[in-house]
């Protein structure tokens, strides 16, 4: 089987681990794609469904020829069913390829897919909590008004959300693992890690995330960055600005993706499995029925190891690095490569560190402030630079002093370039930011108010000794200490019950709240116009929430990827 | 005979059963677009539509018939009324006037009724502000609301200088659909839509005909405020004019003037009175209210039904 549009080219290298290898194809503009195939399969996709997943290819050539081959990529679609052992399990996926014909630009394929409304709810949009019905169609938001008296056509099914509410799907910038799972842990076996987590925190309502992480040695970065391929949510868990899954057995995206940042007009992964909570899936994400851009997916977020020895918390102080003489090329030679990262925590302090703040911000990347001593002239300068978040505001920086701010201080700084504010993560998990803190921040600066995680491995376990990075943590409760010291590790409260304390703390309001957690981290990303949103267009990812907050289902492409259990039938 | 319920007045008997004009007084706004809701819930669910006879239903949009509306889409959330054998046709629609634009009349239409009903889309028809050809439009238009069977019922509202859809004063009496340029009374108070810039409000809009309006087997208005008071007088208390175009309807069969007490303002003492009085029959026309939940106890008790066409 071999996707529409795309021949094979050569066979690449083995890949790691769970027996993947990347199959080189270039498709039919001469850009790059590669499918990462499991090798126990030798080919893409399992070999039962290979015929019918030939079948459909072959529709999809047809309808090629109407809408042009970009077109037939974008309508291809294709599901794994629930893998029957779990995740992670070698030679699990079962399947069958779906050619949904969705998102032709005008095309038949964007006029046949279904519509699906859904009514009595609210949903937030714009900043208010609507009495509106979301309408759906190909994975996107649809104006029901253009359906209605442009094509003349009504919903092909109803869902009654039972008045809940109808937020964007949460987006973590910051988390570092889940699970048991570790983004930092050089195994052969990453891309199983990120899809577990991926499908876990659905549950948490996230329907996007960046993993992230922690100050590591140059392999580490080198063995794991590689293996964390950039993709959309799916069925199969949420999407990494930049994920993915293991026992999926095949991923295309397209390797020009970088330099980072640029969107592309062909995008990886998202998913299919309907009602499959667990089935891992993926797609051709392509435009929405009006064509638009794909949107560009996140990536993975690394929070070191240019940070403070000072303010380094949990991070191994014999990784940190400086800056040498060519900055830039030593940030590329610790990391390896920077095509799926899309966040970089560093310390403004150190030496250089505005070459790299423009050469990565020149090349998309999204560079955060954190882990740092810096004052606020230096902050400001950064920012001046490119800089475009705080990691994790109060945490890891120096304490407000009202002669010198600090890194806190650019909340409310004159000295930003203008029409440019500071985005700046908080984590509201009850134990890293004080509720007073919170709303001075919150009310200094709401706009900029990104919740996050920073979820440690044991995100989702009990209580007891876990790994993150190089290090032990210990896990009491709502807390999670270096082992055997008084300090914090990073989170492992869930995004949903980020977002209700926070907004318990602050009493920001219910839309504030939610969009602290969805629309503020798309616009640091420069997503708003796909995610974080559910404006007519953007991506169909949304958390189905009731009154307090609590997450009852979530949605991804406009389809059901989890539920909760008092909801199911 | 249509009218087969006993009322304990001759008099009553005969005013309702003429064909003639109504005029129903209602205390305040809320309560006039009640009684007319009530009386298009009352036709729709009589009349029996069905998928080989659909109730054809024409539609007006501004802020008088907001209320209306309000209360059909209630009536459809509690089941008593359905729209799904409804036609619609809407009485206008600016020139130039981009569909999706906030101020354009489809988009009024589909936020304040069809998107909160259950109506096919194909069964709602609304001019083309837009079309290459607008003279060619308007004839559509026409053909298709001949080809529908005509309007059924016509819901109308009227301007304070009394022009009926953008039917402008001096317009024909007997105009059909039309491109029509708007008075000066009309740009200045749509002014107030469009950010008050004048330069922004559309000059010419696509409209019916009072002759379209006239060819409707009913006709209700809806009049409410103070200032339309005038209007209204003109309307029913003076002679048949073109520069009140909502006084062609004197002369059309039927009739039925909605108003609220504010709206009577200029009218006489005694036509006010003779009206009120007439409130106990007329009310007659939305009591007892039909659903279409027990549409089938009502046939069934067809003795009961007080009138219907």
């Amino acid at each position: 089987m071999e996707p529409p549009s795309c021949r094979p080219a050569a066979r690449g290298p083995p890949g790691p681990g769970a027996e993947l290898c990347p199959i080189k194809f270039s498709d039919v503009t001469g850009r790059l794609c590669v499918w990462l195939a499991r090798r126990d399969w030798g080919g893409v996709g399992p070999p039962a469904k290979r015929a019918a997943a030939s079948l459909r290819s072959r529709r999809a050539r047809r309808s090629r020829g109407r809408a042009g081959h970009v077109g037939a990529l974008r309508q291809l679609r294709v599901t794994w069913a629930r893998p029957r052992c779990g995740a992670g399990t070698v030679g699990a996926g079962s399947g069958a390829f779906r050619s949904a014909g969705l998102r032709m630009r005008g095309g038949q394929g964007a006029a046949r897919a279904p519509v699906l409304q859904f009514t009595n709810c609210r949903i937030l949009r714009g900043g208010a909590l609507l009495r509106e019905d979301l309408w759906v169609r190909g994975g996107r938001v649809l104006d029901p008004e253009k359906l209605f008296f442009e094509e003349r056509r009504v919903a092909d099914e109803q869902r009654d959300c039972g008045g809940c509410i109808l937020a964007p799907g949460f987006i973590d910038v910051q988390i570092n693992g889940g699970f048991g799972v570790d983004f930092s842990q050089a195994t052969e076996d990453v891309g199983s890690g990120v899809a577990l987590v991926a499908r876990r925190i659905l549950s948490h309502g996230v329907t996007s995330f960046c993993p992230t992480l922690v100050t590591s040695p140059p392999e580490v970065y080198h063995k794991v960055l590689p293996q964390i391929p950039v993709k959309s949510g799916g069925p199969h868990g949420a999407g990494v600005l930049g994920e993915w899954l293991t026992p999926l057995p095949a991923l295309l995206w397209e390797a020009p993706w970088g330099p980072v940042g640029s969107p592309s007009p062909i995008q990886v992964p998202n998913g299919g499995g309907r009602g499959g909570h667990e089935g891992p899936g993926w797609g051709v994400q392509g435009g929405g029925p009006a064509g638009t851009i794909p949107s560009p997916p996140p990536g993975v977020h690394l929070e070191g190891p240019f940070i403070s020895r000072e303010k380094r918390g949990a991070h191994p102080e014999a990784h940190l690095r400086s800056f040498e003489a060519n900055a830039f090329q030593d940030v590329l030679a610790t990391y390896g490569s920077l095509d799926n990262v899309r966040i970089v925590t560093l310390a403004p302090e150190l030496g250089r560190s505005h070459e790299v703040i423009r050469a990565l911000t020149a090349l998309g990347i999204c560079v955060s402030l954190g882990h740092s001593v810096a004052d606020l002239g230096t902050a400001e300068e950064a920012v001046q630079s490119g800089a475009t978040f705080i990691t994790h505001l109060f945490n890891a920086m120096l304490p407000f002093h009202h002669r010198d701010p600090g890194i806190v201080g650019l909340l409310t700084s004159d000295q930003l370039p203008p029409g440019r504010h500071i985005f700046y993560g908080l984590i509201a998990d009850g134990m890293h930011t004080n509720p007073a803190a919170l709303r001075i921040a919150h009310r200094a600066h709401p706009k900029g108010l990104v919740l996050v995680t920073d979820a440690v491995p044991a995100l989702g376990l009990g209580n007891g000794r876990h790994t993150l990075g190089q290090q032990e943590v210990e896990v009491n409760g709502l807390t999670a200490y270096v082992a055997g010291t008084k300090t914090l590790s990073g989170s492992i409260a869930p995004m949903d019950a980020c977002v209700r304390h926070f907004l318990r703390a602050t009493g920001c309001g219910v839309e504030s709240a939610l969009e602290a957690a969805s629309l503020h981290p798309a616009r640091l990303l420069g997503l708003e116009k796909h995610k974080g949103t559910l404006d007519f267009g953007a991506d169909a990812d949304f958390v189905v929430l009731d009154d307090s907050l609590h997450v009852r289902a979530t949605y991804i492409l406009g389809e059901l990827v989890w539920q909760a259990e008092v909801a199911r039938q | 005979m249509w009218f087969t319920c006993n009322f304990s007045s001759n008099t009553h008997y005969r005013e309702i059963c003429q064909n003639k004009m109504k005029l129903i007084i209602l205390d305040h706004y809320s309560q006039a677009s009640e009684w007319a809701a009530k009386y298009i819930r009352n036709r729709i669910i009589q009349f029996n539509p069905g998928p080989d006879k659909y109730f054809t239903l024409g539609l007006p949009t501004g802020s008088t018939p907001l209320g209306c509306y309000k209360k059909l889409i209630e009536y459809y959330r509690n089941g008593d009324l359905s729209f799904q054998y409804v036609k619609t046709f809407n009485m206008d629609e600016y020139v130039g006037l981009p569909r999706d634009h906030p101020e354009s009349y489809h988009s009024f239409m589909w936020n304040n009724f069809f998107k909160h009903i259950d109506i096919r889309p194909e069964n709602t028809h609304i001019l083309d502000g837009n079309a290459a050809d607008l003279q060619a439009e308007c004839d559509a238009f026409e053909e298709k609301i001949q080809a529908a069977g005509g309007v059924e019922l016509f819901v109308g509202g009227i301007g304070p200088d009394g022009h009926i859809a953008f039917n402008e004063p001096g317009s024909s009496l007997v105009s059909r659909t039309r491109v029509k340029t708007l008075a000066m009374d009309t740009i200045l108070a749509n002014a107030r839509f469009f950010d008050g810039d004048l330069a922004k409000v559309p000059t010419m809009a696509l409209t019916v005909g009072v002759g379209t309006v006239m060819d409707a087997r009913e006709v209700m208005i809806l009049i409410t405020g103070a200032h339309k008071a005038f209007a209204l007088y003109k309307a029913i208390e003076e002679g048949v004019s073109h520069m009140w175009t909502v006084s062609a309807f004197q002369q059309h069969p039927r009739t039925v003037f909605v108003c609220d007490e504010d709206a009577t303002l200029e009218l006489k003492v005694k036509t006010v009175k003779y009206f009120k009085g007439l409130m106990l029959v007329h009310n007659k026309l939305v009591d007892p209210l039909y659903s279409i939940k027990e549409k089938e106890t009502e046939k069934s008790q067809s003795s009961k039904k007080p009138y219907s066409d």
